[in-house]
């Protein structure tokens, strides 16, 4: 599975994404991560928020996507700490069903 | 897009004419110069962050003229959600120089020219707009860095352009012909000109017939003949000559390295004159400059502002007072003070509105409000840090003493807070709030985008007073 993966530009930084993201791909080292660029295609398409306003712009995609904030995913609330857990799982999850 | 590397290599061969303290500097090496080197990091970043997946949300749009990936700062702005989004990047650049990147004022030069020029040509039947377009499709694709250059020097100022003893006080047309206009006169407190490719000339202020000699906008190289710069000086710019710690931020120096630039006759060809002489809407122009100008303030001293507050934190924890409930309260006072001028940038932009050209423009009574904060409160936000960092901001000795076999052992012994905080890292906390917090960066908060009284002067125009008289008669009961 290839996820596409989209920053917010941390205008308000109340968590680096980088640092997450760095450490998702430690931990799922069986998912392929790429940045979401226009050129190229992947199955999901993971937004990093840095602030609980999430207002990363979204690229055109009709696949499934997943949605983070510090504080949440898809709109449910996570603690920080459980953020790369959470995000583990659903990631699992999705490329099972892939 | 430049990266930040091509932007700093481009500007390599410009045949540019800098002095600084009475020299003639080098182009080819100007950047390197220690009073300039800052600021050209400074502006680089903006380059360099477009090219960063962490932030290229920000820095970079898609161009409505070509459909091509550019840089945000060459950007005019499509939608409200382009304005908000300036605003972020303004604050997310801030948060990586703690500094003035100077990119802005081409941005917001560009966006008012291209406003009023499409209104214009409807009016005059010109093509301004069209030439403007030309130009900027070129400045996106290569990714210049562009001066906005509005102030004039202004001599007496109870005097109107042709009123005064020198017409060169302001910038004006000297000669046309078939090819083009000469200018001359001079443009004041130029951000970031040095180490820019080009300057857009506008007119300082809306004028009347009788001065529509002055009513001039164009594009010129910042290298073209007949033009020089004179380099500012800054609070203490001597310690650029000496070691790091005392410049307090050595990378990106203070605000954007201004100069005064002189106009000798300059030629410029009519494809690059976006108005001659048409009075009529260099009101207009100046306004919008203004406005979209004052939309930044929230969003870069937003930013600027939060390296102040983690500065004062940080002092804080250094020397041991930071669980002090009056550093608490003083703190949390600061991020109040900033988010408002942050909320006056977002509250501007989410209200603007789409002109006739299609680009969108800023709410101008909230522009204004929110740089005439920025007047103020800095100084508020900067005032409380000091109290927060202590004497030890006036007082500190030099990095040259820390290294010094003699004193040096005294410095990092008696210069110590917390024990386990190295000697050098305080001072450099310090350092940096000394720098952010006095001088030169409170004075671009008073006066850059046009000092209080220019905002003053916006509220009675923009705010319908007529109106809210009659909404207090009403409610009170009083006949019209």
């Amino acid at each position: 599975m290839k996820v596409g993966v989209k920053f917010c530009g941390h205008c308000a930084m109340h968590m680096d994404m980088t640092v997450l993201y760095g450490a998702l791909r430690l931990a799922l080292p069986e998912i392929e991560f790429a940045y979401a660029s226009a050129s190229e295609k992947w199955d999901l398409l993971l937004i990093l928020n840095a602030c609980p306003v999430a207002c990363a712009g979204r690229p055109v995609f009709d696949g499934p996507v997943i949605t983070v904030s510090p504080v949440a995913v898809d709109g449910w609330p996570v603690e920080p700490e459980n953020l790369l857990e959470e995000l583990a799982k659903r990631l699992k999850n999705a490329e099972n069903r892939y | 897009m430049k990266t930040g590397q091509e932007y700093k290599d481009s500007l390599r061969g410009r045949n540019i004419k800098v002095y600084f303290k009475g020299e003639l500097l080098d182009g080819n090496t100007l950047i390197d110069n220690p009073y300039i080197r800052g600021h050209v990091n400074s502006a680089a970043m903006t380059y360099e962050m477009a090219f960063d997946p962490k932030y290229e949300d920000l820095l970079t749009a898609t161009s409505h003229l070509t459909g091509k990936k550019i840089n945000r700062f060459t950007h005019i702005h499509q939608s409200v959600e382009d304005l908000l989004t300036k605003v972020r990047m303004l604050r997310a650049v801030s948060l990586n120089t703690g500094t003035c990147y100077q990119r802005c004022v081409g941005l917001d030069a560009v966006n008012a020219v291209y406003t009023t020029t499409f209104e214009m040509d409807q009016k005059f039947g010109t093509n301004y707009h069209e030439r403007l377009v030309d130009f900027l499709k070129q400045w996106q694709e290569n990714d210049w860095m562009v001066a906005g250059a509005m102030t004039d020097p202004k001599g007496d100022r109870s005097l109107r352009p042709s009123q005064q003893a020198d017409p060169d006080l302001f910038v004006h047309v000297t000669q046309k012909d078939d090819k083009g206009i000469y200018v001359s006169g001079a443009k004041a407190h130029m951000t970031g000109m040095v180490n820019s490719h080009w300057m857009i000339l506008m007119p300082t202020s809306g004028y009347g017939e009788e001065d529509k000699d002055y009513c001039v906008c164009c594009a010129v190289p910042v290298d073209a003949p007949g033009i020089i710069h004179i380099f500012g000086r800054q609070t203490n710019d001597g310690r650029k000559e000496e070691g790091e710690i005392d410049q307090g931020n050595a990378c990106y120096g203070v605000v954007g390295g201004e100069c005064l630039t002189v106009l000798e006759d300059v030629f410029v060809p009519w494809d690059k004159v976006f108005m001659c002489g048409e009075f009529q809407y260099s009101g207009m122009l100046v306004e919008r400059f203004a406005c979209y100008h004052r939309q930044n303030y929230g969003g870069c001293k937003g930013g600027v502002s939060d390296i102040v507050i983690g500065a004062a934190a940080t002092i804080a924890d250094m020397s041991g007072y930071s669980k002090a409930a009056h550093i608490k309260d003083k703190l949390n006072y600061m991020i109040h003070l900033t988010e408002t001028l942050y909320a006056c940038s977002v509250a501007c932009s989410a209200m603007g509105t789409k002109t006739a050209s299609g680009a969108y423009y800023v709410d101008p009574l909230l522009a204004n409000v929110g740089k005439h904060n920025v007047t103020q409160l800095i100084y508020d936000i900067d005032r409380i840090a000091q109290d927060i960092g202590g004497g030890l901001l006036a007082t500190l000795p030099s990095e040259a003493d820390l290294r010094s076999p003699e004193v040096g052992k005294y410095v990092e012994k008696f210069f110590k807070g917390v024990a386990s905080v190295p000697t050098e890292d305080r001072m450099r906390m310090v350092r940096l709030l000394e720098v952010m917090t006095g001088g030169v960066a409170l004075v671009e908060s008073m006066h850059g985008a046009g000092s209080p009284q220019a905002q003053r002067i916006m509220y009675s125009k923009l705010s319908n007073l007529e109106a809210k008289k009659a909404a207090a008669k009403k409610i009170a009961g009083v006949k019209p």
